[in-house]
């Protein structure tokens, strides 16, 4: 499963209508897992067409690893069934827990990072691969709160989570930037923390800059700061496969394509080795967009519904 | 697998936090949740507070966008955030977020006047049109080519995810007027049948006068042409019984070019 799959999109309905008729030349999609594991409509009939065409990632955001509910086994079975069906690359979720006591926050909620958490999750990841009968892959979510009762950082539990299941890490590279600015860590040391040869995809996305926090919003270009942790990422562990995700105030398909493409610029062989700066490369024209807090924030991912098409 | 039970107490007291609308108690929260660089830990988890309200809120508004143009943008989203406070959200998909959306309208709707009752049948017709949207369909079924010969003994099979509506409001005359992009005032109550189905992958309506509907309902429940003809015309008066016969042929020629049944 260690193919770098290469430069990536997520699909998203807005973008339904171009790619089928454009067929764009894009490396591989990911799919909100959740948009398409009960779909007998448009949105199934797309993907199975995407899907004959592209590599598919699921990625889920339902999981929930980290809850101490009981892990919800008809969701993982139509987890299991889809992966199969659109000859899934790899299944990704995040670290982190969504609902407890039969509730759903549809949030990705932070982890309690100590022991017990950490071999709670640790034996709800090995049962899910057991089931799955493929590694999970578990991105970093971005976080707003870390808890008194803490004991470790989180790129220690990711570390450990993975060397004591086998686990693999989605690497989402946006989300070390927003939870370090919320928690004052430094990016580089989560960076430098992970193993690298756990690395299997990398997240890009955009965020909102409120002054006093971030919020991971998908609603922008990626910033130079996301950019310079990305090319240290790559360099860290050679590279793998990259998704841009943007989910709101969605651009045409084109320049979602476009931003998902500087990826592979600042990631190639020639402007690791000649130090290229993020500037050099074009892509600064993602500055943090710092706004007034007490404008209309931004809704944190993930947000997933496909809206209905009716005449 | 057992869990721990500090992990499992600290999830159902900040699920239960952030889904209360309620202002969060600062003095709780700071001997659970540490400061951030430069907010509170009531500040910080207010964050994610707001996350689940705004969301749950977005998906009903996207769901229901012609009940939130009836109602109006504050209405809309107070009669949302009352539904999601006393029914949350426990699928793992927001698909089914407003599963008791229209039952919790309908318990909680003003009873000195019919006006709320407008309101939830305007989000039975938008739950309807994103329950068929999404459910199964027809696409890869063959289509019926009624024969010429169809006898009073046949029993025509529906496509899936077809269904038949009786609203005491014109919910669909409203639904297409707002579609159209138009205006519409709220409409007085005036009975409206409604055939909803997918082709092709969209959604489509039928507005029925009350025998087509009669007939459809009964064809429906798998009755033969014959019986659901008889059940039909049973309360018609003589005149309008003789207008029946020759408009059948048109009316079943409309519905199966429409794709309401398979063979």
């Amino acid at each position: 499963m260690n193919s770098h799959l290469g430069f990536g999109v997520g699909l998203r309905s807005v973008h339904f209508g171009h790619i089928l008729r454009e067929w764009p030349a894009v490396d591989w999609f990911e799919i909100i897992s959740e948009n398409f594991i009960d779909s007998q409509g448009r949105p199934r009939h797309v993907l199975d067409q995407i899907a004959e065409r592209y590599p598919i990632v699921m990625h889920g955001v339902s999981l929930s690893i980290g809850s101490t509910d009981p892990l919800d086994f008809e969701y993982l079975a139509k987890l299991k069934r889809l992966a199969g069906e659109v000859n899934a690359r790899w299944v990704s979720d995040h670290l982190c827990w969504t609902g407890v006591l039969g509730r759903n926050s549809h949030d990705l909620l932070p982890l309690l990072l100590t022991d017990d958490s950490l071999n709670h999750v640790a034996s709800r990841v090995r049962t899910v691969q057991d089931f799955l009968e493929r590694p999970l892959v578990l991105e970093n979510p971005s976080s707003y709160i870390t808890f008194a009762a803490d004991t470790m950082p989180e790129w220690e539990f990711l570390s450990r989570l993975a060397g004591e299941t086998g686990c693999r890490l989605l690497l989402d590279v946006n989300n070390v930037y927003v939870s370090s600015r919320n928690h004052d860590f430094d990016p580089h040391a989560f960076l430098r923390s992970i193993p690298a040869d756990r690395v299997q995809q990398f997240h890009l996305a955009g965020h909102t800059d409120l002054g006093t926090h971030c919020i991971d919003t998908h609603d922008g270009r990626v910033v130079d700061r996301v950019w310079e942790l990305y090319r240290e990422a790559v360099d860290l562990t050679g590279g793998a496969a990259t998704l841009l995700e943007w989910d709101a105030k969605s651009p045409t398909f084109e320049e979602v394509h476009a931003e998902a493409e500087k990826a592979r610029t600042l990631a190639s062989r020639e402007s690791r080795d000649f130090g290229f700066r993020i500037a050099d490369c074009g892509l600064n024209a993602g500055q943090s967009a710092i706004r007034n807090p007490h404008s209309a924030i931004g809704l944190p991912h993930p947000a997933h519904l496909v809206p209905a098409e009716a005449e | 697998m057992t869990e721990p039970r500090e992990l499992a107490a600290l999830q159902q007291w900040m699920l239960a936090t952030i889904a209360d609308p309620a202002a969060i108690d600062a003095a709780v929260v700071c001997h659970r949740v540490t400061a951030g660089p430069q907010q509170s830990p009531a500040q910080r988890l207010s964050i994610y507070q707001h996350a689940y309200f705004a969301r749950l809120l977005d998906v009903l508004r996207e769901q229901f966008p012609c009940t939130r143009f009836a109602a109006g943008d504050e209405a809309f989203d107070d009669l949302a955030t009352d539904y999601v406070v006393r029914q949350p959200p426990s699928s793992y998909t927001l698909a089914h977020l407003a599963d008791g959306l229209p039952r919790h309208l309908e318990a909680t709707r003003p009873r000195d006047g019919e006006w709320g009752l407008f309101l939830v049948e305007l989000t039975q017709l938008e739950q309807a049109i994103d329950r068929i949207f999404d459910g199964p369909g027809p696409e890869r079924l063959p289509p019926l080519a009624l024969p010429a010969d169809a006898g009073e003994g046949l029993r025509l099979r529906f496509v899936p995810g077809f269904e038949l509506h009786s609203f005491r409001f014109p919910v669909s005359t409203f639904y297409s007027a707002w579609k159209a992009g138009g205006d519409p005032s709220w409409p007085q109550e005036n009975a409206q049948h409604v055939a909803l189905l997918r082709r092709d992958y969209i959604v489509r309506r039928c507005e029925l006068s009350p025998v087509q509907a009669a007939l459809l309902s009964a064809l429906h429940s798998g009755a033969t042409l014959g019986e659901a003809v008889a059940a039909a015309a049973g309360n018609l008066q003589s005149p309008v019984l003789e207008q029946l016969a020759p408009q059948l042929h048109d009316w079943f020629a409309h519905w199966s070019a429409a794709g309401f049944f398979t063979s």
